[in-house]
C-alpha cells in the first residue's frame, strides 16, 4: 500500500500533454515528423529505422502538483496530502505515454515523387483523471459533507496497450502544398476504459423523515471495460501471449492521419495535421464490471413483531443486503463489446526561415523550395481526451548547424507549465542519424519538482538526395 | 572512422548530460510510513415507531411492559474497522406522547448473545399527550469501543412501566453512529 502511495503521488503529481512531440514537429529531415504530420516537407529520399530502436519516446505527468509537492522534506506531509486533494479537481490527470517503433522505413518513389512510409509501432497510452469526490469520501468520510453528492462521473480512467501498423503517402501537390495521408491499423493487445460513469452517494438529513439520516446512491451506473485481459487474469496467459497480440490482434481498430504543408511565400510556411482519427472495436477477450441502479436507506426500521402471537422474527440485516445487492447489482462476469476512440491529435504551426538556403540557390531536388537553416515558428498542439481537450503552445528555434548538428529548442506553455523548455539534438554522420529529445530540462536538475517529463531517441539510416 | 568515433562520442557525452544532470532531491519518500487517513462515518442505525398495539398485554396487572426487537448488525465487528476505530459516538432521539415511565435500552451483543455494551436512557413521558423529545449522546470509552467491537448483535427493548392511567400513545425512535477511523501504516 505505502509503495502504491509513492507511485501513484509520484506520477500524479509529477502534467501533461504527454503525447505532444513539439520537439519533432517539423524537423524536415527526420522521418519521425511524419508520424505527427504525414504532410510535412520533408528533405530526404529514403529511410531505414534500426529495429525497435529507431524511435522511442516516453513522457509521464500530471496537472496540479509535484512530488516535491507532497514528499518534501519538514512539515507534516497530511497536511499537504488534504490541501492537495481539496486543491486538485475532477479536471487534473494523470497522463503516460509510451511509443517504440519496431520497425519504420520509407522510400521516394522515382515515378511519381511521392514519399511512402511505412512502419510498425508499439504504444502505451494511460490517463487516469483525479476522481475529486471518491478521494474526498475516502479521505474525510461523509460526516462533514452530510447533503453533498460525490460524483461517480470523476471516476475516469483509459489505458491501452496497442501495436500500429501504418502506411503513408507523402505528396506534393504544387510548388506550394505538400499533402499526406496515413492509413492505421490498431491491434489492441490489452485495453481498460472506465469513462462514462453516472450517479452519485449522498448522506442527506432527514429532519422529516423516519431516522436522522437517509444514504442515498442515486441513477449509478459505474463501468469498467477490459479487453485482452481476462486471459491473463483467468486462464495465465505468458507474455508470449501479448506478443501475438502486437502482431495480430483479434481486437483490431482501424484510422488514419492526415497533414498538409502550405507555403506562404520565399520565408513562412504553415503546416497542420489531425493524427490518430480511429477507434479500436473491442469484440474478443472481454470482461466488463458493472454497478448500476439505485437505492436509498434510513437504516433498519425495527417492526417489533408479536412473537407470542405467531408473528416470525425479522432477519433485518438480511433483507437490508438482499436490497442493497437488488437494487445495486454488481456483475462481473459480462463479455460485451465495446468500442473505443483513439485520442485524436491536432498540430498547427507556422515557420518564419532565414539565413543560408540549405538546398542552394537553385535546388532541383525538392520542387525548388527554400531550407533555410533557421528557422523560428509557433506551434499549437490539442488532444482529445474523455473530459474534453488538453492543449499546448510552443514557440521553437530550430537550427542546422553544419551537416553533422541540428537543433531545436522550444518553449511550451500549457494549462500544467510555463517553464517549459525543451531541447532536440539530432547528429548525422553520413547516413546514420541519432536524434535524443527531453522537455522540461530546466526541471532536470531536480524531477521531484517538474509535473511533466518526457525524452525522445532514435536510430536510423536517413539518405538525402545525391 | 575518426569521424564516428568522435560522432559517438559526442551523442554519448549529451546523453550522460541528461542523465547525470537528473536527479530527484530534496524529497523524503520515507514520509509515505507517516500518512495517516482519519476519515469521520456517519451512519444510521436503527429507527422504530411504536403505539399502543405495542404495549397491550393480557395480564393486566403487569407493572412492567417490555417492547423488544433484535437485529444483526454485522459491521460492528468487521476486522477491517475494529482495528481502526479511534471514536465512537451513538446519537438517539425519541419523540414520545405516552404518559407512562419509559427507558430505552439498546444491548449490543456477541455472536453467542451474550451482552458487551449497554446504552441506557430514560425517555420523557408526556403529560397531556403532547410529543415530549428526549435526545441522548453517548460518547464511547475505549473500552466501550472494544466492547462494540466484539458485538454484531442489537438488541433493542422499550420497557414502559404502568401508571394506572390508560396505556395511550406513540414513540418514535432514531439513532446514528460517528464513527472516527483513523488508517496508518498503509
Amino acid at each position: 500500500m505505502r509503495a502504491f502511495i509513492i507511485i501513484y503521488i509520484s506520477f500524479v503529481v509529477t502534467q501533461v500533454c504527454a503525447q505532444n512531440k513539439q520537439l519533432l514537429y517539423n524537423v524536415d529531415d527526420l522521418p519521425q515528423t511524419l508520424l505527427s504530420n504525414p504532410g510535412a516537407a520533408i528533405s530526404f529520399e529514403k529511410h531505414i529505422g534500426i529495429p525497435l530502436l529507431s524511435g522511442f519516446s516516453v513522457s509521464a505527468g500530471s496537472s496540479g502538483i509535484s512530488t516535491y509537492d507532497i514528499f518534501q522534506e519538514g512539515g507534516d506531509i497530511n497536511t499537504r496530502i488534504r490541501d492537495a486533494i481539496f486543491r486538485l479537481d475532477n479536471k487534473d490527470s494523470f497522463v503516460v505515454n509510451q511509443q517504440l517503433e519496431l520497425a519504420s522505413f520509407g522510400w521516394k518513389s522515382k515515378f511519381t515523387e511521392n514519399y511512402y512510409s511505412a512502419g510498425l509501432y508499439q504504444e502505451t497510452d494511460v490517463i487516469a483523471y483525479f476522481p475529486k469526490d471518491i478521494a474526498v469520501l475516502a479521505y474525510e468520510g461523509n460526516a462533514n459533507f452530510l447533503d453533498v453528492p460525490f460524483q461517480f462521473s470523476d471516476i475516469a480512467v483509459a489505458a491501452e496497450v496497442i501495436s500500429v501498423y501504418h502506411f503513408g503517402v507523402n505528396k506534393e501537390i504544387s510548388k506550394k502544398l505538400r499533402v499526406g495521408g496515413r492509413a492505421k491499423l490498431y491491434m489492441s493487445i490489452a485495453n481498460i476504459n472506465s469513462t462514462n460513469n453516472q450517479g452519485f452517494f449522498i448522506t442527506r438529513e432527514t429532519p422529516e423523515g423516519p431516522n436522522f439520516l437517509q444514504h442515498q446512491v442515486q441513477d449509478a451506473s459505474v463501468t469498467a471495460n477490459t479487453s485482452g485481459l481476462r486471459s491473463f487474469i483467468d486462464e495465465d496467459a505468458g507474455p508470449g501471449k501479448a506478443v501475438g497480440r502486437a502482431i495480430l490482434s483479434n481486437n483490431v481498430g482501424v484510422g488514419f492521419d492526415v497533414g498538409a504543408t502550405y507555403t506562404i511565400d520565399d520565408h513562412w510556411t504553415a503546416t497542420a495535421s489531425v493524427i490518430d482519427v480511429g477507434a479500436i472495436f473491442h469484440t474478443k477477450d472481454l470482461k466488463n464490471y458493472r454497478v448500476s441502479g439505485s437505492y436509498a436507506t434510513n437504516g433498519i426500521e425495527l417492526e417489533f413483531p408479536d412473537v407470542l402471537n405467531g408473528e416470525d422474527l425479522n432477519d433485518y440485516w438480511q433483507n437490508l443486503q438482499d436490497e442493497f445487492e437488488e437494487n445495486l447489482p454488481y456483475e462481473d462476469s459480462l463479455q460485451n463489446s465495446y468500442t473505443t476512440w483513439r485520442p485524436t491529435k491536432f498540430n498547427a504551426s507556422i515557420n518564419r526561415g532565414f539565413g543560408a538556403n540549405l538546398n542552394g540557390d537553385c535546388d532541383c531536388t525538392n520542387s525548388g523550395v527554400d531550407r533555410y537553416a533557421t528557422n523560428v515558428g509557433a506551434q499549437l498542439y490539442a488532444i482529445k481526451r474523455p473530459r474534453g481537450f488538453q492543449g499546448a503552445a510552443t514557440l521553437y528555434v530550430d537550427r542546422t548547424w553544419t551537416r553533422f548538428l541540428r537543433t531545436k529548442m522550444t518553449y511550451t506553455y500549457d494549462a500544467f507549465s510555463n517553464r517549459n523548455i525543451g531541447l532536440l539534438l539530432s547528429t548525422k554522420i553520413n547516413k546514420f542519424n541519432v536524434y535524443l529529445a527531453a522537455d522540461n530540462i530546466l526541471d532536470y536538475s531536480n524531477l521531484a519538482k517538474a509535473q511533466s517529463a518526457s525524452i525522445q531517441f532514435g536510430f536510423q539510416l536517413i539518405f538525402d538526395p545525391e | 572512422m575518426k569521424y564516428y568515433l568522435l560522432y559517438v562520442r559526442f551523442v554519448a557525452l549529451i546523453t550522460s548530460f541528461f542523465i547525470c544532470t537528473s536527479c530527484v532531491s530534496d524529497v523524503d519518500f520515507d514520509q509515505a510510513q507517516d500518512v495517516v487517513i482519519s476519515p469521520t462515518v456517519d451512519a444510521s442505525l436503527i429507527f422504530f415507531t411504536l403505539d399502543t398495539s405495542d404495549f397491550e398485554t393480557v395480564d393486566t396487572q403487569e407493572v412492567i411492559i417490555t417492547a423488544r426487537d433484535t437485529t444483526r448488525l454485522e459491521f460492528l465487528d468487521d476486522d477491517f474497522i475494529r482495528e481502526n476505530l479511534k471514536e465512537v459516538t451513538l446519537d438517539f432521539q425519541v419523540d414520545n406522547t405516552f404518559g407512562q415511565s419509559l427507558v430505552n435500552r439498546a444491548s449490543f451483543l456477541n455472536g453467542g448473545g451474550q451482552e458487551q455494551f449497554v446504552v441506557f436512557f430514560e425517555i420523557t413521558s408526556s403529560t397531556d399527550g403532547s410529543v415530549q423529545r428526549t435526545e441522548f449522546t453517548q460518547v464511547l470509552s475505549e473500552e466501550d469501543i472494544q466492547a462494540i467491537s466484539n458485538s454484531r448483535i442489537l438488541a433493542n427493548e422499550v420497557i414502559l412501566t404502568t401508571n394506572g392511567a390508560p396505556i395511550n400513545g406513540e414513540l418514535s425512535l432514531q439513532s446514528k453512529v460517528l464513527y472516527s477511523l483513523e488508517f496508518s501504516d498503509l
